[in-house]
């Protein structure tokens, strides 16, 4: 218990949460009590927000509009038709949680400002509706007399009892936001804002995580609305304005985008800023924007950001946490059914703005082989691998794997198959550990739902055994011992064994590597090439493209060499490296001297 | 004659952990010059250093006899250095054409003149003068990247890692240019993991290992070596 | 009896209005690729210094132009050290916070120094109305046309013909790597706010004319060049203007037939069609990258 509350920042936060605590338990006076709950109003606006905006990485303006919504709902359902907090509040999640499935389909296919604008354009359509529609909404002056919340029986009319109120929805809402986050589950969401690619080729489901993401911010959105309706008895188009969103992001960014106490911190300074700025009259706005302007420039990662780097200056970092006990392997995905070979590929091609990349690529691969796939730059060898992971899809031909046909399949679904791929310039997260980096492979494959995630209660499972995964990996390719250093001090040879050992996390079948000896000295890549032949003896069927051909000669049974997106040679090394045309194309007058051979190949 | 590029025990630290410790070379005007060592070693950080990217944290660092450390990037590009970085970086929206031309200070003829110097340099970037950076393949943009530094007659051509990810047959005949650079006035200093081509085409070469400069001396010599034999040539 | 005809000349006056604004935005756009979301309040300020000026000096407005411009690039530069350059290395969406932040330090100097009711700037070259056969439009929109059709072909031609063009795009694409060529990057990018500013001071001083300038006028106008350039294409400058007509054209003509709210929402609900059919925007360009 003692050594969680020294970790990080957790001391200061715990203490300023009970100084906080006290102000408004003894020394508050109402007015400061209603503050403090707008500020707690503000909080679960934000910490919904942060669900799309910090975890998925997705700038939605559309978080003042579920605010808004929410407001109205429990407006018109209590004014017009009397019902009380227990219908008006899961109405008023409800509602914008309904609009955010709706529009999401379209929404959330869309790429950063066009997705933006598609969330601001929802929200100016909300705005003028509610503006429009003045019999049921108000109009302009919006719905007054919203009744104060009653539960049970109690009226909730006293200052002191909202806050207690809001506050404790608060709590739940951090509660909710820590179980999505702490887990594997939430392990895929740093994996995928990070990078895109690497997490679809891990098996992680990026429309799922967005719609979810989009969904929860929706909700926390809608009761953080109806809330302030409570509170302030009123709503109005002012609750779901361009201003609101604005004062959101502020928030958002000053606090900490993906941590629980930044949403926390974020509105308490906001809304405290501008109460200590009204004094200023005129210039209050002014003085609140250029106070506001400047935290955002001297705290880029937000106050729990800087607090944070405070501390590490002052009294260094916190201890690593250990490894886990026992290694465990990763499992293999039972294939479907009997298949000839594991990979197959009939004449695929694919173009790009009038350039073949690839022309009718056929070939075949057997269980366990090892195939280097060589070639001169722009003959396709990357392209053929984004095809067969996925990243990719090809206008032509067909490429089966273990006998299913994976041509139009996405690149998450391909991975959970069975299929892992390396790229040619190293995608790992540089401030999680080694260890965590890999295990973010199981994220896609043994990450549960949203719904489990929320109900786990203790440690998760599943990001132990990922761990545990992970560790097991990280022993087949020799960096154990280095494990639990975050990645971005790693040296470069081992960073590259760390995203080897990501692949093979998944359990995989098939491995594409892209260029893995680049970059590594002699040592290492004979070292790495003893590896890879152990995953081959295992059964894994590896594909390895490379240019270092000392590195692939000690490697490959076979060999195929593309050429402008053909097929121009394959079989065995020695003849495909004797081969007229793979010389023309390739190896240059050069390749007249013997390649060193290693010990061991025939 | 001074130097060209003098480097004087430059030390460049990344936070706790140093990345160069009293790095000590020159290159001289007609020569190339090799930096050989493993990732790691410290050769990017090195070209880093000298363009601006990176700031030492103590060390001399002169060209043409002119101190630079106080001098911001494109400064120090204007005097007179081009340079291709590792993972080439070439603008991708641009054409090739465009990317060849926006590094050329001089008149419209000039730049006309530099253009067709380029392209008969480089005959593949000529039939591809409109494709956009991001289009080109990784020889391609190699190429370009190399042509680019070279736009602006620079005096010195800091070359990192031009073999990466190229087929051997194209590493070849980047590696091969490079004589034909040094020969029309621009002195080259290339980092290389592939010991093998890099003492091919260069007069000198300093050997790096975790930050230190660990061998120096003539091509020749290097390559006959024992320490550099066995580490990289394979005995 | 307003003919359609009449409805889609005023609607492309309006329109030319519009895409002035967004000529700005997109500028900076193209150059730093930064989103300012301040761009609207400096079209404001436009407007007051204009007015400001020519409540000083009752001369057309044409000869204010260019103190106009100067005055705005002050001002632009003053911009990017504020809310751009000590945010360069952190991700894009702070700089969308910081210009929000900006934009509502101007709302309210605007209201501190000129009062919140509204004002106008002398016309370009003079009030009144001209016809041309049936048609009639007011001098000023004339003017505002041919001033936007003017800048929008000299803002095309610089980038895409013109050497600063291409290092403003390198700049925007790729800052260390322009360095690393001998650009000047810093300076750049300090001109790019100064000229977006420029020319976001131009489109105020033009439209406060015909349409007065209050605190809050930006607002509107932020999102309206916002609009333009993603359903035109992140970054073309065509794409700008044609999403800026196709606002005003939804605001004047498609709103004579129904009420102004109503021709509002089917806007938005054109943009989010345009969206589903073409997600990159009308001439946007889905950038691959070579994995």
């Amino acid at each position: 218990m003692l050594s969680w509350l020294l970790s990080g920042i957790r001391l200061p936060l715990v203490l300023a949460a009970a100084a906080l605590i006290a102000y408004a338990l003894f020394f508050a006076s109402p007015y400061d009590m209603r503050i403090l709950t707008l500020c707690g109003i503000y909080a679960l606006l934000v910490l919904g927000f942060q669900f799309v905006f910090g975890h998925a990485g997705a700038v939605s303006l559309a978080q003042a509009t579920f605010f808004g919504i929410g407001g109205y709902i429990t407006g018109i359902v209590a004014t017009h038709f009397g019902a009380g907090f227990p219908v008006t509040f899961p109405l008023s999640i409800a509602g914008p949680v309904l609009l955010a499935v709706v529009v999401a389909v379209p929404v959330l296919k869309l790429e950063e400002h066009y997705f933006s604008l598609a969330t601001l354009g929802i929200g100016l359509v909300v705005l003028l509706l509610a503006i429009q529609w003045s019999d049921i909404t108000g109009g302009t002056n919006g719905l007054p007399g919203i009744p104060s919340i009653e539960l049970a029986g109690f009226v909730l009319s006293d200052r002191r009892s909202v806050l207690y109120f809001v506050w404790g929805l608060v709590l739940v809402g951090c509660l909710i936001s820590y179980q999505v986050t702490r887990g594997l589950y939430g392990r895929a969401f740093h994996l995928m804002r990070e990078d895109r690619v690497a997490a679809s080729a891990l098996g992680v489901n990026i429309a799922h995580l967005r719609f979810a993401a989009f969904i929860l911010s929706a909700a926390y959105g809608g009761a953080a609305g109806a809330l302030m309706a409570h509170v302030i008895h009123v709503v109005s188009p002012e609750n779901l304005d361009l201003a609101l969103m604005v004062t959101c992001l502020t928030m958002t960014v000053i606090g900490g985008r993906t941590r629980i106490a930044g949403a926390i911190l974020g509105s308490i300074l906001i809304v405290f800023l501008r109460e200590w700025f009204r004094v200023l009259e005129n210039y209050y706005m002014i003085a609140y924007g250029v106070a506001a302007l400047s935290v955002l420039i001297l705290a880029p990662y937000g106050l729990v950001g800087a607090l944070e780097r405070l501390r590490v200056l002052l009294f260094g970092h916190s201890p690593r946490p250990n490894p886990p006990q026992v290694p465990e392997q990763a499992p293999q995905a039972a294939p479907a059914g009997e298949y000839d070979h594991i990979l197959a590929a009939r004449d695929v091609t694919l173009a790009f703005g009038g350039v073949r990349a690839l022309d009718g690529v056929s070939f075949n691969l057997r269980d366990g082989e090892i195939v280097g796939l060589i070639g001169p730059n722009g003959s396709g060898k990357t392209t053929l691998l984004n095809v067969i992971s996925g990243l990719y899809v090809c206008e032509q031909g067909q490429v089966t794997f273990r006998g299913q046909d994976i041509t139009n399949s996405p690149a998450y679904l391909i991975s959970r198959r069975g299929v892992a791929r390396t790229f040619q310039h190293i995608h790992l997260v540089d401030e999680l550990s080694a260890l965590d980096n890999i295990a973010l492979a199981r994220a896609g494959i043994d990450g549960a739902g949203l719904l489990k995630s929320i109900s786990t209660i203790g440690s998760d499972r599943r990001l132990e055994r990922a761990r545990r995964i992970a560790l097991a990996a990280a022993e087949r390719l020799g960096i154990a011992d280095v494990v639990m250093e975050p990645c971005g001090g790693l040296p470069y040879g081992t960073r590259r064994r760390v995203e080897v050992a990501r692949a093979i996390a998944t359990g995989p079948a098939l491995v594409l590597l892209d260029e893995p000896a680049a970059g590594l000295n002699e040592q290492e890549q004979l070292d790495l090439a003893e590896r890879i032949k152990t995953f081959a003896a295992d059964g894994i069927t590896m594909v390895v493209v490379e240019h270092n051909l000392v590195f692939l000669a000690a490697l490959a049974e076979r060999l195929i060499c593309l050429d402008r997106g053909k097929v121009i040679a394959a079989g065995l090394p020695d003849a495909v490296r004797r081969d007229p045309a793979v010389i023309e194309a390739y190896l240059g007058l050069g390749a007249s001297e013997p390649l060193p051979i290693a010990a061991g190949v025939p | 004659m001074s130097a060209l590029l003098e480097i004087d025990k430059l030390c460049v630290w990344y936070g706790p952990v140093f990345a160069l410790k009293d790095a000590t070379l020159s290159v001289d005007s007609g020569e190339a010059v090799a930096l050989i060592g493993a990732n790691g070693a410290g050769k990017s950080t090195l070209f880093k250093s000298i363009v601006g990217f990176q700031r030492p944290k103590s060390g001399a660092l002169r060209f043409l006899d002119r101190d630079v450390t106080g001098l911001r990037t494109e400064q120090r590009i204007r005097l007179g250095i081009g340079y291709s970085p590792e993972g080439r970086r070439v603008f991708p929206g641009l054409s090739v054409r465009e990317n060849l031309e926006v590094a050329v200070f001089a008149g419209k003829a000039e730049r006309a003149r530099r253009l067709d110097r380029a392209f008969s340099l480089f005959p593949q970037l000529a039939a591809r003068q409109a494709a956009l950076g991001w289009q080109l393949s990784g020889g391609q943009q190699q190429m370009l990247a190399i042509g680019r530094a070279l736009m602006g007659q620079p005096r010195l051509l800091l070359l990192d890692e031009p073999s990466l990810g190229l087929s051997p047959k194209l590493a070849d005949e980047v590696l091969a240019g490079i004589r034909g650079i040094v020969k029309d006035g621009t002195s080259v200093l290339l980092a290389e993991q592939n010991v093998g081509k890099a003492l091919a085409c260069c007069d000198r070469a300093y050997v790096l290992e975790v930050g230190r400069i660990v061998l120096a001396g003539t091509a020749a010599t290097l390559r006959d070596t024992e320490e550099v034999k066995r580490a990289f040539l394979g005995g | 009896m307003i003919t359609l005809l009449q409805l889609v000349i005023n609607g492309l006056a309006l329109g030319a209005a519009y895409a002035l604004v967004a000529l700005g935005f997109v500028f900076i756009v193209n150059a730093t690729g930064a989103v300012n979301f301040a761009h609207g309040d400096l079209v404001m300020a436009g407007g007051y210094v204009a007015f400001g000026l020519g409540a000083l000096a009752p001369i057309p407005a044409i000869y204010l132009l260019p103190l106009v411009a100067i005055l705005m690039f002050v001002l632009g530069v003053a911009l990017a050290l504020l809310a751009y350059f000590p945010l360069i290395n952190r991700p894009p969406s702070t700089v969308f916070i910081s210009t929000l932040l900006c934009g509502i330090i101007l709302q309210n100097a605007f209201v501190v120094l000129f009062g919140p009711q509204a004002h106008a700037a002398p016309p370009l070259l003079k009030s009144g109305i001209t016809h041309i056969g049936e048609i009639e439009i007011s001098i000023q929109a004339m003017g505002t046309m041919v001033v936007a059709a003017i800048l929008i072909a000299s803002q095309y031609l610089l980038f895409t013909r013109t050497q600063i063009g291409r290092r403003l795009r390198a700049t925007a694409e790729d800052r260390q790597m322009a360095q690393a060529v001998g650009i000047p990057a810093f300076a750049l990018i300090a001109s790019t706010f100064g000229l977006g500013t420029a020319l976001a001071g131009i489109a105020g001083a033009l439209l406060a004319n015909q349409f007065f300038v209050y605190p809050t006028g930006g607002i509107p106008l932020s999102v309206y060049a916002y609009i333009a350039v993603v359903i035109g294409g992140w970054g073309s400058i065509a794409g700008a203007v044609i999403g800026a007509m196709i606002i005003s054209l939804f605001q004047v003509v498609v709103s004579a037939y129904v009420s102004y709210a109503a021709a509002t929402g089917l806007l938005y609900m054109t943009l989010l069609l345009i969206f589903v059919v073409r997600p990159q925007g009308i001439f946007g360009e889905r950038v691959q990258r070579r994995a």
